[in-house]
């Protein structure tokens, strides 16, 4: 038996690595850039401008909410954080009335609680969504899709642990112009030098689905998922209305009840039950912000005295740590200087996987018995893997042009962003498969670097928040996407570059082969 | 402020572990080190990423502290990788001059 633990495992590593590699690029890159969800919401809408005041904001949400939809089951109002400049609000309808779509039962306001007049997007959220809901497809087959995606890098982490032969001696090896050691380079260092963000973040993204990915804990011990749901996150049981108008008491005032209860945090969400009631019950929980730990503590109020009523049991270990681990993995409460260092984690993750693919046809090309026509399996992988890295680049960059090229007033104009999105996706992936493979790479890439250069010229030409005019008024949010989106542009044209000069990355590699065959024989 | 500072810190840190590494002294200090020397960076180099950890600890707290040192000593030691390219680049530049 000559095959050793390690050979296996670099077996396992190749294999697993690539099955889903591909969407597991996709889930880096998107879960990545959803770091700055917010950021990137805001700047989908640049209309909307100002930081309001949470309190204020959530005033306006109920006045809002008391007009629109005074005899709703439930209101829910999302004040804007630190980070975000909008209210969300949405709403139950009564039980009798047809339920419709959610564009009828929800609202994006203002910190004033007037509706906000700004270009209809999903923003940031959508790639957040599309990082574990993926699209077009239901959203429960995507999230199992995604957990075996998640599963498989698991066990690719720990079986690249094991097989890389000299992570110390290596570590801080990356050596260019030396084809496929380049690209080990590239991989290990990527992974390597952020391999505890790597392990954490994998294992806490199967944490955040964990009920669905095994819910046989569930099965054996409730009698239905709903009901475990209802023991562990015990929420306010519903009370049928009395019929009594009651006024709702100010809400502002509870909100300070709930932030000196923990402590100065401030309120992410708020739930109203029967408003306008004398059955109405106001629950508050703290905002993700304010602490690691993703499910805050709660706190609920009679809705006209705002007398306490109930606060939140302390969660057991087992809830706490899938709380914090939930928390680790979103990164909701990381102040900006974290979330950079998150992103950069993410980016470091994204080009760990990106490189790891290439590597698999770079290895291979080499022992091909005629590189000219290469087999099927070896034209596949090296087809979809333009169309994974340099394909989502130009439709994430699409995306973004999109949201400023898209008439304003157009007609389901949200979901049209998003299949622009896909729709220069699949256009790099035909293009891929229709040009040799060398010309697709070049070709592909460069379209990315033009779309990401492109970004911050569009913003400049179709709004007056343009790259000057952000830096004279200190929107450093403005600066830095119109920056990372240049940054970018320059990162796939120098890919680009590389990949258009590949004589001199292979004739090293040549004569290392010669020299090779030389020793052999 | 502290998260440069850390970086900074964690990129010295970095540094001094890999000079005390022979395969990379040539390029960052010019000439092979001492044994002594060696050693001396290598024990510096793990006090800096270990002063990172506390310097995280006081700033941030125990929690979030540990998260962003491990962020602090990624972008610290990606630095240190890239310092390490561009010693490699002016040295193969100055040599095909040279060579000219």
């Amino acid at each position: 038996m000559k095959e050793g633990l390690r050979q296996s495992m670099a077996w396992l590593h190749t294999w697993t690595g690539l099955l889903l590699g591909w969407l597991l690029f996709a889930m880096f890159a998107t879960g990545t850039a959803a770091y700055f969800q917010d950021e990137i919401t805001r700047w989908m809408q640049p209309e909307v401008m100002g930081r309001p005041d949470p309190v204020v904001a959530a005033e306006g949400a109920v006045r809002f909410l008391q007009t629109t939809a005074p005899d709703a089951k439930r209101w829910f109002i999302t004040p804007p954080n630190s980070r975000s400049a909008t209210t969300q609000v949405f709403w139950q309808p009564d039980g009798d009335r047809p339920r419709g779509s959610r564009r009828d039962t929800s609202a994006t306001l203002d910190g004033q609680g007037q509706k906000i007049e700004a270009r209809e997007t999903r923003g940031g959220t959508f790639l957040y969504r599309f990082h574990f809901d993926l699209h077009y497809l239901p959203v429960i087959w995507a999230r199992y899709l995604v957990g075996i995606a998640a599963m498989f890098m698991l066990v690719a982490i720990l079986s690249g642990v094991i097989t890389h032969k000299k992570i110390f001696a290596d570590f801080f090896m990356l050596r260019f112009g030396k084809g496929q050691r380049s690209w080990l380079d590239a991989h290990n260092v990527t992974a390597v030098l952020a391999l505890p963000f790597h392990l954490m973040i994998t294992f806490t993204g199967l944490v955040t689905l964990a009920t669905l990915y095994m819910p046989w804990g569930i099965a054996a011990n409730y009698t239905s998922p709903d009901s475990f749901f209802d023991t562990v996150f015990a929420q306010s049981e519903e009370v049928g209305r009395s019929g009594q108008a009651a006024p709702l008491a100010p809400i502002g005032a509870m909100m300070r009840t709930a932030s000196a209860e923990w402590h100065g945090a401030g309120v992410g969400f708020l739930s109203v039950s029967n408003p306008g009631d004398t059955t109405a019950t106001v629950s508050l929980t703290r905002a993700p912000e304010d602490a690691i730990g993703s499910r805050g503590p709660q706190l609920t109020l009679d809705g006209t005295t705002g007398r306490r009523l109930d606060a939140s049991v302390s969660k057991g270990a087992a809830l706490e740590t899938e709380s914090v681990m939930i928390g680790l993995h979103a990164g909701r409460f990381a102040e900006w200087g974290l979330r950079w260092l998150y992103f950069l984690s993410g980016v470091g993750g994204t080009i760990m996987v990106g490189s790891g693919l290439v590597l698999w046809t770079v290895k291979r090309r080499a022992r091909l018995p005629d590189p000219e026509r290469p087999h099927f399996g070896f034209r596949l992988v090296e087809r979809l893997n333009v169309a994974a890295i340099a394909g989502l680049g130009s439709g994430l960059a699409t995306y973004f042009l999109a949201n400023r090229l898209l008439p304003l007033r157009m007609e389901a104009r949200a979901d049209w962003e998003v299949h622009s999105l896909f729709l220069i996706w699949g256009a790099v992936l035909i293009w891929a498969l229709v040009r040799p493979a060398r010309r697709a790479w070049i070709e592909a890439l460069a379209l990315a670097a033009l779309l990401f250069a492109a970004v911050p010229f569009v913003n400049a030409l179709t709004t007056p928040r343009n790259l000057f005019a952000s830096l004279a008024a200190g929107d450093w949010l403005f600066v830095a996407f119109d920056a990372v989106m240049l940054l970018l542009a320059a990162g796939f044209g120098w890919a680009a570059r590389k990949a258009a000069r590949p004589r001199s990355v292979r004739a090293p590699r040549r004569a290392a082969q010669a020299s090779d065959t030389v020793a052999a024989a | 402020m502290i998260h440069f500072l850390a970086i900074i810190l964690a990129l010295c840190g970095f540094a001094l572990l890999a000079i005390s590494m022979p395969r990379h002294q040539a390029n960052m200090a010019g000439r092979k080190l001492a044994p002594a020397a060696t050693r001396r960076a290598r024990v510096s180099g793990y006090a800096l990423l270990l002063l990172v950890f506390v310097l995280d600890g006081f700033a941030f707290g125990a929690g979030y502290g540990a998260v962003a040192w491990f962020g602090h000593l990624s972008i610290g030691a990606w630095s240190v990788v890239a310092w390490l390219c561009i010693c490699v680049w002016r040295a193969d530049a100055a040599s095909t001059k040279s060579e000219r």
